[in-house]
């Protein structure tokens, strides 16, 4: 049992890492042609992202193979906070974006969560509920894209980060069950696994569109 | 009402107009096809220049634009991150 929920949560954190790096190598490529900052942080923030599931999966790869149990909970405990802080980060970054808000107001949104994560006692429950926080922010604009573009990848990208939302909320009751945990692990990889299809299918159809004006 | 474009767009445009005419179009085609003012084009065409996406040549004593390697590229490019923008509103 611990065996193959250790090896689902791997597989969660590699397909969530590599959908993250790609969305963000995209947004960087979006950066390169057009120079626009929102563009940029958007590269950024799925970045950022990425590098917390690295830094899971080292984590989850170091206690497999970790014997003295005060060095486990060390290096979860360090681990986790890592993970959970960049995260939050990436999210935080991605709300900013979702609600356009200026410099000043950026930065000190910002700086409120990462200090407020830093110096909590109970570092967990405010990393579920700040990015489920995020989450909630950035949710409605991507629905408002679908909205305006009412395109199939465009509603992919609404619906990946609706399960995103609801993993991390999930994960705001995790005291009261382990089963959520679960549930929302899987959830999570549905959400990242439709991320990473989207952008596979952007990348396609470009391709696509391509051969055919070159037929003409 | 058809939306404004964005200079990217403008750009995208100048470009594939230069590509469907096989890679080097007249100026007065390319005013054409653009869509835009003369004095509008002229800037744009000094942007195009500046970035090396197309360069300015002469054929049979007629003035000629041509796309560059990189005005290819970016045209590659542009569909994918055009793709990509659309579906992440961004």
């Amino acid at each position: 049992m611990q065996v193959s929920l250790s090896l689902f949560d791997f597989i969660t954190e590699t397909v969530s890492m590599f959908a993250s790096f790609l969305v963000a190598f995209m947004g960087y490529k979006a950066y390169k042609l057009t120079s626009e900052k929102r563009h940029k942080y958007f590269a950024v923030s799925f970045s950022i992202i990425g590098l917390s599931f690295f830094v899971l999966l080292l984590t989850n790869l170091v206690l497999l193979f970790q014997t003295n149990l005060a060095n486990l909970f060390s290096a979860f405990n360090r681990g986790y906070f890592v993970y959970s802080l960049l995260i939050t980060i990436g999210y935080i970054v991605l709300a900013i974006l979702s609600l356009n808000l200026d410099n000043k107001a950026a930065l000190f949104l910002f700086l409120t969560v990462i200090i407020s994560f830093i110096l909590s006692l109970d570092n967990a429950l405010l990393f579920h509920l700040l990015t489920t926080l995020a989450l909630l922010f950035v949710v409605p604009s991507f629905f408002s894209n679908y909205r305006s573009k009412k395109t199939t990848l465009s509603f992919l990208v609404f619906i990946s980060f609706v399960f995103m939302l609801i993993a991390h909320a999930l994960l705001i009751f995790i005291n009261y069950s382990n089963i959520m945990y679960n549930i929302s692990n899987i959830i999570q990889l549905v959400g990242f696994a439709i991320l990473f299809y989207v952008i596979i299918r952007c990348l396609l159809n470009a391709r696509k569109k391509n051969k055919t004006r070159n037929r003409k | 009402m058809q939306e404004r474009r964005t200079k990217l767009e403008i750009v995208n445009d100048m470009l594939r107009a230069i590509q469907e005419k096989g890679g080097r179009i007249k100026p007065t085609h390319l005013l054409y096809k653009s869509n835009l003012s003369h004095n509008r084009m002229n800037s744009y065409l000094d942007y195009l220049k500046n970035k090396e996406l197309i360069e300015e040549n002469t054929v049979k004593n007629k003035k000629v634009f041509q796309l560059t390697d990189k005005g290819f590229s970016f045209l590659e490019n542009y569909k994918k991150v055009r793709e990509f923008s659309d579906a992440f509103g961004i």
